[in-house]
Formats: structure tokens, C-alpha cells, sequence
């Protein structure tokens, strides 16, 4: 093989991987369009983006169930699939391990403890809804400043990171259990829901906090990729290779904890993304965190918009919770990719 | 053949005999009947049921107020040959249906939730504690001697409670908060309890309010019964739980002459989209709340739910926030002992017209006074419902 | 002209010291062979020198000591070929070689760039394999994109941890050859770690002996390398011969026992 074609190869590579995430994000946009005419309300396609186009302030029946439910639902599952996604993407990356996500580090198990805390013990789930959230996102941060804690008193290695991030789920999920076990039966029941996930509660203001975040964390993880996927030769090759290590996986858990703890605190603990669709997008496009990061956020992002839009209509008037319906689309698909793959795509 | 014969008739016989331990014309000849049983089962020594020679000799002296028999709502039967004396109660709505057949006093132990619950039930939550309702403290219960224990059908799990329990300490599961068997299971533990007179007093108070709304209601043809939409409250935070039949308050709404617009879809609950309630455009809705009540603290909370809803995106739409039919309700008032007052309010709320002569008020009073230990002066100051008028 | 300056090396994981106070220098553009046995500080010693490790004593690199300097500024400078066995997440070996221009390219790779990973490609003659997976390969195969990906980093100084070791004995030739043609034509200061005592002895221009975190001795090979001194680092008799072809051959005999 000739050196100039080995050069097209990896032109022409690029040039797929980008092609899959164009394509990959009209789908999206796509989806979306179909989603937003999805719903109880009976609404005709034309009605539906006659009333989009409009503006929020267009007077029409239709108006206020297009502009204050759909289309804040639509987005916040975007853009909770996104996060989800990426979140988990960075921390395998960074952690160098194909079983990290921002459950198996806890945050997620935090997240639910801080919500079902300020449920049980808080004056009540309704009139402090913020404070569910507020707690939630608190204790999130923990979480992963515990996380890092343990691991900068041991040394920041993956191995180190992985378990005290397993020993921190654990901790949340038996205080989570305690706080079941002492609460009322009706605070339990909220736990309970909470802890299913949801994008019921999705209002402009949830989609404006959870839209900040993204576009705050989502320039910072690009801006990181090359040293992610330097890292990914291990710690020591990335020191070599001029990476400050740590400074990276630091900047790298920190920016994933929140954007996930973000999301969370508005949803619940939606399952799953977080874990799958970094695995699906690097079977597709291969692990060059520079396409594998706005890929995850693209495929996470159709996961969970899929996953809500048929959660919503196929037992309608019925909402399933959403969490079961990501893991209905995501599981077959991912065998699917798992099987079909000859070699070891990890 | 001749075996399959021989099968059939003891099949046939053994039918005939538990159908007739269902129907006694008078405690007598269910005492006959219950003793005769007991010292064949004894002469025989067949089966765990057997009684003791001690138990039957005390029934014998007992006859023929006793041996008396239940069967719980499980379908378990159960005979008792003396008198029950010490009852543990797992959970608040137990507690509730000891207090309206009179026969409190036999309670001996009581869950962590009818503890909580100092101002229904001011005698009663002093009692020592068992444990959860769901997670029962076996040690605790078996340190009170009870004879008889009742818990709710599906809590706690038989494994965390029957299962470490002798025999000599029955475990009753009853609901005593679905109005579908509600009255029966009341009629039964009064039974059992010896306490009819008390028992029947209630019953027929709760009979006249029942009937009454169903007659005044009788007339009004399918189509023109107004649809209510019920949920259970949880607020902004995590969208709708809508509740559709085989739950209390749609048994409740039900029966006070409302159609839920979730029949046909919902059973039990499941989640909804806004959007969905919107464009079933109820007439009334109901919101379940689980706080409030006897307490004074968490009228805010009951309030809360209200306000969440009417201000909901588009819900000014819906004809019952148009209209203010939007009501919370609290299982303190809807559910149980008080459950005839609910309905009435319910009813009066849906067809005022027709219910304007009565005072609910002043019928929640008399019930408070009649059938509870509740003192007068916290009669006013808790939030049963909202609105009501005490702003 | 001395290239890289180390000065009173120490360095100890936890309590237990691997290095003892190391002081040598390298000459630029000539290969230095460290020799030893298995724990003898080898690989500590190179790790030091990156500052993948940070050492007590200093490294000079023309003079300008690394613990002044960024990791950037030390990637450009140095380059590291690691052993192999650690497995990388699942890349195209085009794309690990392309790691190497790290420290050099903004966020996407510029025509230098290009320019260079071709170059250490074509070096290693790895074209056949470039687009295959990188965890798909053999130990020799994946021995020769690391060395690829060092070449491709353009460093003035290569430091290389066993690069041998997964070799078959044409490709160990090859393999030292080509790293030997390197610091020859691109004035490449090479320290390297080996286990081969008769490769090292042939392509070293200067062997350095380690024993227990201590250097025992350092010079030419022919002068350095003798039986006496390879029973007293070893503890193995051999049998060394000057061969006009291969230079020297040296052969273990049998352990000395009791040392």
C-alpha cells in the first residue's frame, strides 16, 4: 500500500464518520419533527407546524399544548440524551474502561439519594420541587468530589477512580434504601418515581438550564478530545505525548459529573444512555473521541427521543416510564452491532 | 370407575361443607356447628387447625357464644374458640375500623403509622410500637401475646411476618378501605370482636349515606353524569398519575355519580401527558393528597397541589378549572370509617342541586362526634379538603 | 557534545528505592544501551528521565533542566516507546501513530503532520497494516507502531523500554537497525532499555550497566563488557568471543549459585 492512499484512507475515513454525524443529526431533526406531532391531543401535522412557526405567542387552541409541553419535552429529550451520552462517553474514555458511566461512579446513585433525601425528610414533593432538584444536583457534586477524593489519596489512576466510584454507588444506593425504609409509604412512592426518571416535568426553564450546560461542557470535551484520545494509549504513553494526565481527567470527570447531575436533577435517574450509546457510536465510527463525542451526543440524543416518543403513544393515554423504553430500543440494537462486529471493537 | 365415584362425592361433600360454614342464621348454630367440627378435627388429630383440648373446653363453657369464625379478605377462615383479647394492628387503617366497632381497647401494639397519627387516635398511638407496616418487628409483636394480628393483604410480605409467627397468633389481612369490601370486612371483625351492636350502629349510619346518594342520583342517565379526571397529586415535579379504576377515589367519585374520563384506559394508575388531561377537558377534577388531614401543618402542601394545577400551561382551558371544580382530598376523610361523609361532599361538589339540604360540615361533625376519640377542638383546624372554605 | 545530563538520580516507590543516586551523560546522536538484570531499575531509570516518574536529582536535557519545562515542551523534545502488552482502545494504527504528533498539532492534523506520520510509517515499513486495528496485531507488529509513533513525534532524544521484546530475532535485527539508522541520520540521542546483552553490545555506542538501582558501569562495549563484571552483575559464567562479523558474542554458561 502506497503511503499517499494510506493518507485517502484517512481522509476518506473522516469524511464517513462526519457523513454519519450529518446524517445521523438530520435524522435527529427528523425524529424530532415526528415527536412533536406525536401526543393525546389530537393535532394535525399542518396545524402542528403552522403553530410551531407561529410563535409561542400565536393565539390558537393548539398553542399552548405545542409550545409549553411538546416542544420543552422534545428538547429536554435531546438534549438529556446528549448529556447522558456524553457524560458516559468521557468517562470511559478517560477512565480508560468500557463499564464507566455516570452510574457505575455513582453520581447518578448520589443524585437519586439528594432528591429522595429532600422527598423524605423535606417539607414535601410539591410545593419544594426545587429543592428535590437542588439537592439532587448537591449531591451529585459530592459524589464525584468523593470520587475524586479517595482517588487523589491513592493516586489518580482509572483502576482507583472505578472503585472508589463503585464504592460511592453503593454508599448512595444503601442510604437511598435506608431513607425507603424509614420514610412514609407515600414519600416512597416520589422516591419511586424519581428514581424511574421522567421527561414529564420538562418545562422551557428545565430545556434553558439543561441548554447552558451543554453548550458549556459540550466546546470543553471537544477541546479535550485529542488528549482523551491520547489517554486511551494509557497514562503513562499520554504523559510522553505531552498530556497533563491528570489535569485532563480531572477537567474531564469534573465537566461529565456535572452535565450529568444537570440533567438528572430535572429527569430522575434516566438509565442506560449513558452506558450504551457510547458503545454503539464507537462500533459505528470507531473510538476518535474528536467524532466518537458529537456522534455519543447525536446517537444518545435519538436513543431517548425515540425511547419517550413511543414511551408516550403505545399504550396512550398511558405514559411508560421512559427508562424502560431506553433499554427496549437500546439493548437489541446493541447486540445487534455486538454480534454482528467480528473483532474487538473495545 | 368406582374410585373416580368415591372422588367426586367427597369432592362434593367437602364443597357442601365449607359452603355452609359461610352461612349461619344466628351465632348458636355457627357455634354448633364451629364446636362440632373442632372436637371431630380433635378425635381425629387431622391437620394443623386442630384445637387443643384446653380450647375446646373453654369454648365448651363459652357456648354458645363461641367458637366464632372469620374469613380475612384473602379468603383465609379462620376460627377462634375463645374470645380475642389482645389484637395488634399494623397499619392506620385498622386502627380506624378497632375504633368504629368500639373494640379499641383490645389493641395491644400498634405500627410506627398509627403512632404518628396522635390527634385521630389519641389512646391508641400511645401503644407500643411494632415496627413498619411493611417491615414488621416479629420480636416486638410476639412480646405482646396478641392473639390476633391484622395487617393489610399485600404488606408486609408473609415471609417477614406469618412465616416467624405459631399458630396460636393468626394473622388477619384486611383492606378496611375499599369501598368494595369495605362493609363486609367491618361486618366480619365486628363478628369476630363480639361487638355487633357497635358495629351494626355504624353500618346503618353508613348504609342511610350511601343509599342516599345513590338514590338522588339514580335518575341521572349515563351521558349526562359529569366526568371527572382523579390524580394522585405528585405534583409539578414529575408530570401526571392519572387513577382509573380499582382505586379508592375512583370507586369514591364513582359512586357519588361521576364518570372517570380515564374508564376504559386506566387501570389502577399510569402516567399521562398534560396535554391529555387538556383535551379531555373534565368537568371536575380530583387531586389525592397525602398530607393533610387531622394536622394542622401541611395545609400549605394540600393548597400546593391545588394551585400547581389550576396554574398549569392550558389548563385554564379545561372546564373544571374554569369553573372551580377542582377539589383535594386527604385519605384521613376519603378513606375508611369517614368515607360516607366523602361521599356526600364529593356528590354535593358534582350535583349541587341535588345535595344543597345537607351539611357536610355538620355531618363530618357527627361523625367525629359518634364513631371517633378525636377531640372536639381539633374538629375545625385540620385540612380534610380543599377548598374549604376556611380561608 | 553532551545531549542529555543526568545527575544524581534517586527515586523509590513508597520506601523502597529502585534508583541510588545515578549520574551519567549522553553524547547527541549516539545510541546508549542500558543493560541489567530484571529489577535493576531499567525502566525506572527511563520513566525518570521523561519525567513520567518525578525523580529526585535532575535531567538536563542541552543543559536546560525537564523540571522547568511543560509536558508539551518535554513531548517535543523527547520521545517514549513503552512496552508493549498495554492494551489501547480500539484505533487504527494510522491513528496511533498519529498520537505521536500530538504535542506538535492544533486540533486537527496539519500537512507537517501528515508529512511525518508517513515518514515513520514508510521508516518502519508498516504501510500494509496502517489502516488495520491496532489490538489486532502481533507483539512485533504493535512494537514497530510505537516505534512509529516516537518517530513521528520528531524527538531530538528516544527513549525505548525493552523495544525487543515481543520480537523474533530477524525482527529484533530489524527492529534495532532501524532505531540505530535514526540517531545516526537524524542526530537522535537513543537510550534504551534491553535485555539482549549481544544485540546491545553490538548497535551500543556506550553500554550502561545497572544493578539493584545502581550504576556499575558504564563505557564501551568492548571494554566494558567482560566475563568478570557479568558474573559479579548477573551472576551467570559466560563464555564471550570477538567475531570479526558479529563483534561480540556473548554466551551464558551456567548461574553462579549462592550469589
Amino acid at each position: 500500500m502506497k503511503t499517499k492512499s494510506i493518507r485517502e484512507g484517512y481522509i476518506r475515513r473522516t469524511a464517513q464518520r462526519l457523513t454519519f454525524i450529518i446524517v445521523l443529526f438530520c435524522l435527529l431533526f427528523l425524529l424530532a419533527g415526528i415527536a412533536v406531532t406525536l401526543g393525546s391531543y389530537n393535532i394535525g401535522l399542518h396545524d402542528v407546524y403552522k403553530t410551531i412557526i407561529a410563535g409561542p405567542a400565536y393565539d390558537s387552541e393548539f398553542t399552548t399544548i405545542i409550545w409549553n409541553y411538546r416542544l420543552p419535552r422534545v428538547l429536554m429529550a435531546i438534549l438529556a440524551g446528549a448529556a447522558l451520552g456524553l457524560a458516559g462517553a468521557v468517562m470511559q474514555g478517560i477512565l480508560r474502561n468500557p463499564l464507566a458511566s455516570p452510574f457505575t461512579l455513582g453520581i447518578a446513585s448520589a443524585a437519586s439519594f439528594g432528591a429522595s433525601l429532600a422527598i423524605v425528610l423535606g417539607a414535601g414533593f410539591v410545593s419544594s420541587g426545587s429543592l428535590v432538584v437542588g439537592n439532587a444536583f448537591l449531591f451529585a457534586m459530592i459524589a464525584s468530589a468523593a470520587v475524586y477524593g479517595l482517588a487523589r489519596y491513592k493516586g489518580i489512576s482509572p483502576e482507583t477512580m472505578i472503585m472508589a466510584g463503585i464504592a460511592i454507588m453503593y454508599l448512595f444506593s444503601a442510604l437511598t434504601s435506608f431513607l425507603q425504609y424509614v420514610g412514609a409509604s407515600e414519600d416512597v412512592h416520589a422516591v419511586v418515581f424519581w428514581m424511574l426518571g421522567s421527561l414529564g416535568s420538562s418545562t422551557w426553564h428545565t430545556v434553558t438550564v439543561a441548554t447552558v450546560v451543554f453548550f458549556v461542557t459540550f466546546p470543553l470535551f471537544m477541546y479535550l478530545a485529542k488528549s482523551f484520545n491520547t489517554l486511551s494509549a494509557g497514562d503513562e504513553t499520554a504523559k510522553s505525548l505531552g498530556v497533563h494526565v491528570e489535569g485532563v481527567r480531572i477537567t474531564g470527570m469534573a465537566g461529565a459529573s456535572l452535565i450529568t447531575a444537570t440533567v438528572i436533577c430535572y429527569t430522575g435517574t434516566i438509565g442506560f444512555i449513558g452506558l450504551v450509546a457510547p458503545h454503539i457510536t464507537r462500533m459505528i465510527i470507531g473510538s476518535d473521541h474528536r467524532f466518537l463525542l458529537p456522534g455519543t451526543a447525536v446517537v444518545g440524543s435519538m436513543l431517548l427521543l425515540g425511547a419517550d416518543s413511543i414511551a408516550r403513544t403505545i399504550m396512550a393515554p398511558q405514559v411508560l416510564p421512559v427508562g424502560i423504553m431506553t433499554s427496549f430500543l437500546g439493548v437489541p440494537f446493541f447486540i445487534y452491532l455486538f454480534l454482528r462486529r467480528r473483532n474487538d471493537y473495545w | 370407575m368406582r374410585a373416580v365415584y368415591l372422588i367426586l362425592c367427597l369432592l362434593f361433600m367437602s364443597l357442601l361443607t365449607t359452603g355452609q360454614a359461610f352461612a349461619f342464621e344466628d351465632n348458636e348454630s355457627e357455634a354448633r356447628y364451629l364446636l362440632s367440627q373442632g372436637i371431630l378435627s380433635y378425635l381425629q388429630n387431622k391437620g394443623q387447625s386442630t384445637p387443643s383440648l384446653e380450647e375446646l373446653r373453654e369454648a365448651a363453657s363459652l357456648y354458645p357464644e363461641y367458637p366464632r369464625s372469620i374469613t380475612d379478605s384473602t379468603g383465609k377462615k379462620f376460627v377462634f374458640y375463645t374470645p380475642v383479647e389482645r389484637v395488634v394492628i399494623l397499619n392506620t387503617n385498622a386502627a380506624d375500623a378497632m375504633t368504629i366497632i368500639g373494640a379499641d381497647r383490645l389493641i395491644v401494639g400498634v405500627a410506627e403509622s398509627v403512632k404518628e397519627k396522635t390527634l385521630q387516635y389519641p389512646q391508641v398511638s400511645a401503644l407500643p410500637s411494632v415496627g413498619k407496616f411493611s417491615e414488621p418487628n416479629i420480636e416486638a409483636i410476639m412480646a405482646l401475646k396478641p392473639d390476633l394480628i391484622i395487617s393489610y393483604i399485600n404488606w408486609p410480605d408473609p415471609a417477614k411476618l406469618e412465616k416467624h409467627l405459631p399458630s396460636s397468633m393468626p394473622v388477619l389481612r384486611m383492606e378496611f378501605y375499599k369501598a368494595n369490601n369495605y362493609r363486609t370486612e367491618i361486618e366480619s371483625i365486628g363478628h369476630l370482636l363480639n361487638e355487633e351492636e357497635n358495629t351494626g350502629r355504624y353500618l346503618t349510619w353508613y348504609d342511610k349515606y350511601f343509599n342516599l346518594v345513590s338514590e338522588r342520583i339514580a335518575d341521572i342517565p349515563e351521558d349526562k353524569r359529569v366526568r371527572f379526571y382523579a390524580e394522585s397529586g405528585s405534583g409539578k415535579s414529575f408530570g401526571r398519575r392519572a387513577y382509573g379504576e380499582g382505586t379508592g377515589l375512583d370507586d369514591l367519585c364513582t359512586a357519588a355519580g361521576g364518570v372517570n374520563v380515564a374508564r376504559g384506559y386506566i387501570k389502577d394508575y399510569a402516567d399521562v401527558e398534560n396535554e391529555w388531561v387538556i383535551r379531555q377537558n373534565p368537568e371536575a377534577i380530583f387531586i389525592w393528597s397525602s398530607k393533610g388531614g387531622y394536622t394542622t401543618d401541611e395545609r400549605s402542601e394540600v393548597i400546593a397541589l391545588h394551585d400547581n394545577l389550576i396554574s398549569m400551561p392550558g389548563f385554564n382551558t379545561i372546564s373544571a378549572v374554569k369553573n372551580k371544580k377542582v377539589y383535594v382530598l386527604t385519605p384521613e376523610f376519603a378513606f375508611g370509617s369517614s368515607s360516607p361523609v366523602a361521599l356526600i361532599q364529593i356528590a354535593s361538589w358534582l350535583y349541587p342541586d341535588r345535595f344543597s339540604d345537607i351539611n357536610t360540615t355538620a355531618l363530618h361533625h357527627e361523625y367525629l362526634a359518634n364513631f371517633t376519640h378525636t377531640s372536639k377542638e381539633i374538629w375545625d383546624s385540620g385540612t380534610f379538603y380543599y377548598p374549604d372554605g376556611k380561608d | 557534545m553532551v545531549k542529555v545530563n543526568v545527575d544524581s538520580l534517586r527515586f523509590a516507590y513508597r520506601k523502597y528505592p529502585v534508583l541510588k543516586d545515578v549520574t551519567f551523560q549522553s553524547a547527541n546522536g549516539t545510541v546508549l544501551c542500558l543493560v541489567g538484570p530484571n529489577g535493576s531499575g531499567k525502566t525506572t531509570l527511563i520513566r525518570c528521565i521523561d519525567r513520567i516518574l518525578e525523580p529526585e536529582g535532575s535531567v538536563f536535557i542541552d543543559g536546560k533542566n525537564i523540571r522547568d519545562m511543560h509536558r508539551k515542551e518535554i513531548a517535543k523534545i523527547i520521545g517514549y516507546v513503552p512496552q508493549t502488552g498495554s492494551k489501547i482502545i480500539s484505533t487504527t494504527v494510522f491513528d496511533v501513530v498519529m498520537m505521536g504528533r500530538n504535542p506538535h498539532m492544533g486540533w486537527q492534523a496539519g500537512e507537517e503532520d501528515f508529512v511525518m506520520v508517513e515518514e515513520a510509517i514508510q521508516l518502519l515499513e508498516i504501510q500494509e497494516i496502517a489502516e488495520r486495528q491496532y489490538n489486532e496485531l502481533s507483539g512485533g507488529q504493535q512494537q514497530k507502531v510505537l516505534i512509529a509513533r516516537a518517530v513521528a513525534q520528531n524527538p531530538q532524544v528516544l527513549l525505548l523500554d525493552e523495544p525487543t521484546n515481543n520480537l523474533d530475532i530477524r525482527h529484533q535485527l530489524e527492529a534495532v537497525s532501524i532505531i540505530h539508522k535514526l540517531s545516526r541520520e537524524k542526530e537522535i540521542t537513543v537510550i534504551m532499555a534491553i535485555h539482549d546483552l549481544n544485540i546491545a553490545a553490538r548497535y551500543a555506542d556506550k553500554l550502561m550497566m545497572l544493578k539493584d538501582g545502581n550504576l556499575v558501569a558504564i563505557g564501551n562495549p568492548a571494554d566494558l563488557v567482560t566475563k568478570e563484571r557479568i558474573r559479579e552483575v548477573y551472576g551467570v559464567e559466560t563464555k564471550i568471543i570477538q567475531d570479526p562479523e558479529a563483534g561480540l558474542i556473548i554466551t551464558p554458561l551456567r548461574p553462579i549459585t549462592g550469589v
